[in-house]
């Protein structure tokens, strides 16, 4: 009677399992099972803060994916949440010294990595709350992902601008790594060690986002994804549900930018630019947007052509563009869209329907008709 | 009149409404009391202003000029989902349905808007009472417990109208607006959805656009006539078949 979803927990464990095993699937990545080399892990770590790198891109996908995928709403702007997420920390944890309007702020170094995670998270929601508040009642539509797109160039241009606070174009360098209660003060300058940390924040968050958009919040989401009319004459407070929703998806590109700043120990503006808001966009199509792993999936995905083909050839981009149209023209539906393509029609028609009108007619009524069985 | 302050004797009550689009009035000056209960259905020829008399009722459109009350509560500035919860609750002229979720959903989405602003949403459904038996009841009274698991987009028309009237069931409202819920059914359809109207008018006020006159005449309470704009008449079938202004307007040759 429901749809066919799988059970939450083997989700969540194919997830963890995902992440154990990511780094092996980076250029370069490799297992070490030789006792006598010093690892104590079990990966070569050449490429391992590549795969940190996907997780963190991940978590920035997913947040966008709430809101693109689930409720229907492009956001071209959401890397100010990235970038935000990732200044709050870098300055908490670097210290700073400004004057502005007659007041001296001013701020010494600090280590403690929660504390940033709690800054970045309080500046995201306010902001968020503050932008979604101004915007959701006054927008929808291409209006909505240019005024998301004109509020992240504002934040970008603060970053870029603000030299006294921010660096400038420059950014801020040399952050120190968090130190981890009951840890050596530098166990997470380890490679390894801070993918560990990461997954470990990034199956919290998947999980939270997880929990969110399977339960009757989430629903409500998809209701306005279909049709935002019907659902408000149902008797939701669409606004209040598409305001929730903006500020719930900007809080995982926070985490990912919290994350970036200490993978990099360094931030710069660009973190907050009009590259990093539509990369986002093309990792979560290519990877099949409103499907849950999807988005993860497309960041894995960009990351991995990057890399690779970057260090054979200087136009990389290019591939990475080819790829994104084959996917745009041949599976709309991204990489994991396809994957529920051949579980529905099989593989063999799956191919079928990309090339033939009939095919797909053919394969929509098979599919339609159970569900006509027993009708009235 | 009674000294005490009766309940409202009428379920929707427009002073001098008024919508007009680019200086063409759709709906011109229209004052009118519709009564509690019974199936209460607006005709007219094509650009009489019966839409738009619907959307000025149920919140889609604000109105140029005039109040809206329901229940002697003026409801001219309220927005949809507040009439909603108030107990209004209408279906569109086009099928107006989540058609990307299973018809299962369609519906559950619908009871569980009763728990907005009530329930935590972020917590399982489970704690929203007899939503899923609410859900399956609804199913069963339109006909489409057995294929609750397939697409909205996936059935008949005549099925997907149906499931609308089940989505504007699950609030339990007092006032239905029904717009040519009948629009393009086969005959059995049609009969299929009367009946289910005919079922789930006690109790309720129905408000109905419909353009199929034979039904129309079978199962109406009273009849309101509109014409560019305006009421021309109201009255029983009977009165309104005999009625000679509306023979001319609009009947003519279909009486």
């Amino acid at each position: 009677m429901k749809s066919r979803r799988a059970a939450p927990w083997i989700t969540l464990v194919a997830i963890a399992a995902g992440l154990i095993l990511l780094p092996l699937f980076m250029p370069g990545g490799s297992l070490d099972l030789n006792p006598l080399s010093g690892n104590r892990f079990p990966f070569h770590a050449g490429f391992i803060d590549l795969a940190t790198t996907v997780l963190v891109f991940a978590l920035f996908a997913l947040g966008f994916n709430m809101l693109f995928g689930h409720s229907g709403e492009l956001s071209f702007g959401h890397a100010m949440f990235f970038s935000i997420g990732a200044y709050a920390p870098a300055l908490y944890t670097k210290g700073f010294k400004v004057d502005i309007a007659g007041l001296h702020l001013h701020h010494d170094a600090t280590n403690n990595g929660f504390i940033a995670l709690v800054l970045a998270l309080g500046f995201v929601l306010l902001w968020a709350f503050l932008l979604a508040r101004l915007i959701v009642p006054r927008s929808s539509g291409i209006y909505y992902s240019m005024i998301t797109m004109a509020f992240a160039q504002v934040i970008y241009f603060i970053t870029f601008r603000w030299s006294e606070l921010t660096g400038g174009e420059d950014g801020i360098q040399g952050i120190a790594r968090p130190v981890l209660p009951g840890l050596p003060a530098n166990w997470l300058a380890n490679s390894t060690h801070f993918y560990i940390f990461t997954a470990v924040v990034a199956f919290v968050a998947i999980a939270a986002n997880y929990w969110i958009v399977r339960s009757p919040f989430g629903s409500v989401l998809h209701a306005l994804r279909e049709n935002r009319q019907r659902a408000r004459f149902l008797g939701y407070d669409v606004n209040r549900y598409r305001v929730n929703a903006f500020v719930l998806s900007a809080l995982f590109p926070a985490v990912g930018g919290w994350l970036w700043t200490y993978l990099q120990q360094a931030i710069n503006p660009d973190a907050g630019g009009i590259d990093y808001s539509g990369r986002v966009v093309m990792m979560s199509l290519l990877g099949g947007i409103g499907t849950f792993v999807g988005p993860m999936i497309g960041a894995f995905v960009y990351w991995d052509i990057q890399n690779s083909v970057a260090q054979q050839w200087k136009y990389w981009p290019a591939a990475l563009g080819a790829v994104f149209v084959v996917f745009v023209l041949a599976a709309p539906a991204g990489i994991a869209g396809a994957f529920v393509a051949f579980q529905r029609y099989g593989f063999a028609n799956s191919i079928r329907r990309l090339f033939s009108r009939e095919a797909r007619l053919e394969t929509d009524l098979a599919e339609e008709l159970p569900a006509r069985e027993g009708g009235p | 009149m009674s000294v005490a302050a009766p309940a409202a004797s009428y379920a929707f009550k427009t002073t001098n409404l008024t919508r007009s689009f680019a200086g063409f009035k759709a709906v011109n000056d229209v004052s009118i009391e519709i009564p509690r209960g019974g199936v209460r259905t607006i005709i007219g020829p094509n650009g009489a202003g019966k839409t738009t008399f619907f959307n000025l009722l149920s919140g889609l459109l604000p109105p140029s000029n005039g109040h809206v009350f329901f229940e002697e509560r003026d409801i001219t500035d309220l927005d949809p989902y507040r009439r909603a919860r108030l107990g209004i609750a209408r279906s569109f002229q086009i099928t107006n349905i989540f058609n990307k979720l299973t018809v299962y959903e369609n519906v559950r989405l619908a009871v569980q808007a009763n728990y907005d602003g009530k329930a935590n949403f972020f917590l399982p459904t489970r704690r929203m009472g007899d939503l899923h038996a609410r859900t399956a009841e609804i199913l069963r009274d339109i006909g489409l417990f057995d294929v609750s698991g397939g697409l909205a987009e996936n059935l008949s028309h005549g099925d997907q109208r149906r499931l609308e009237i089940g989505l504007v069931l699950a609030r339990d409202p007092q006032v239905l607006l029904l717009d040519e819920p009948l629009a393009g059914m086969s005959p059995t359809e049609t009969h299929a959805t009367v009946e289910l109207i005919q079922r789930i008018s006690p109790g309720r006020t129905i408000l109905l656009v419909e353009h199929d006159i034979d039904v129309v005449m079978s199962i109406s309470t009273t009849i309101t006539v509109m014409q560019t704009g305006q009421i021309l008449a109201v009255g029983t079938p009977d009165e309104i078949r005999a009625n000679e202004a509306v023979q001319r307007a609009y009947l003519g040759g279909l009486a």
